[in-house]
């Protein structure tokens, strides 16, 4: 089966990105496909670089990062929700003088056509949310 | 039709309101408490018979929940019964 999943919260303020990730980790588990991540609204803090949580805690940012470079998964963060929220393309950054290295390892920067290939291209979408 | 359902209350409702026979409804993160007998606004109860009904066994731990404190007819599943759930089930939609 092939899933897509879809994360509109903000980490650490809302137990979405964490329900999203185990159950990414059982999917695969499982011998499913997760296509796609596609980060929405407040969910585009997940990609957020210079996240740095307490040693001894979960670093969400940098679990989604590990799932892109061992598994392989495609992270796609909202460009227009990032740009809203300061979450700059180092491109764009460079052009406007913002911070050009505010992206997290392993996501990339797209639009809503990638949300909606999500859903086409997959049995089964799953949207995690505040 | 799978519910995904993260909150009680009115996020609950509204998903119990739109169930027809057969539907599935999962209960993750804070929708959990709804499993609760003595929760006040539960709707467990009132939903018919042919509806499954299952709670996020991890979530339920979190809260401090046992099955003891729930209604009989919640079913209990782990992550990897969170995978079977959506691959037994088409559409599946998420109400948060």
């Amino acid at each position: 089966m092939k899933i897509s999943i879809q994360i509109n919260a903000s980490p650490y303020q809302h137990q979405a990105a964490d329900t999203a990730w185990h159950f990414i980790q059982a999917a695969l588990e499982a011998g499913h496909e997760v296509y796609r991540v596609f980060f929405y609204h407040d969910g585009i803090f997940n990609a957020c670089r210079d996240s740095r949580p307490p040693g001894d805690e979960r670093d969400i940012v940098k679990r989604w990062s590990a799932l892109q470079s061992e598994k392989g998964v495609d992270l796609v963060v909202c460009v227009s929700s990032a740009q809203r929220r300061g979450l700059l393309e180092k491109s764009v950054a460079k052009k406007v003088g913002g911070y050009i290295h505010a992206v997290a390892d392993g996501f990339r920067i797209a639009g809503l056509g990638l949300l909606m290939e999500s859903v086409i291209e997959s049995d089964r979408h799953l949207t995690f949310g505040a | 039709m799978l519910y995904i359902v993260n909150k009680k209350g009115e996020v609950l409702k509204d998903c119990v309101e739109r169930l027809t026979s057969h539907d599935v409804i999962l209960l993750i993160e804070d929708a959990v408490l709804a499993a609760v007998k003595t929760s006040p606004s539960s709707v467990i109860s009132t939903l018919a018979s042919d509806i499954s009904v299952y709670a996020l066994r991890s979530d339920m731990k979190a809260r401090g929940l046992d099955a003891q404190r729930c209604y009989e007819r919640i079913q209990y599943v782990d992550y990897a019964g969170f995978v079977e759930l959506v691959e037994n089930n088409k559409p599946v939609r998420s109400c948060f």
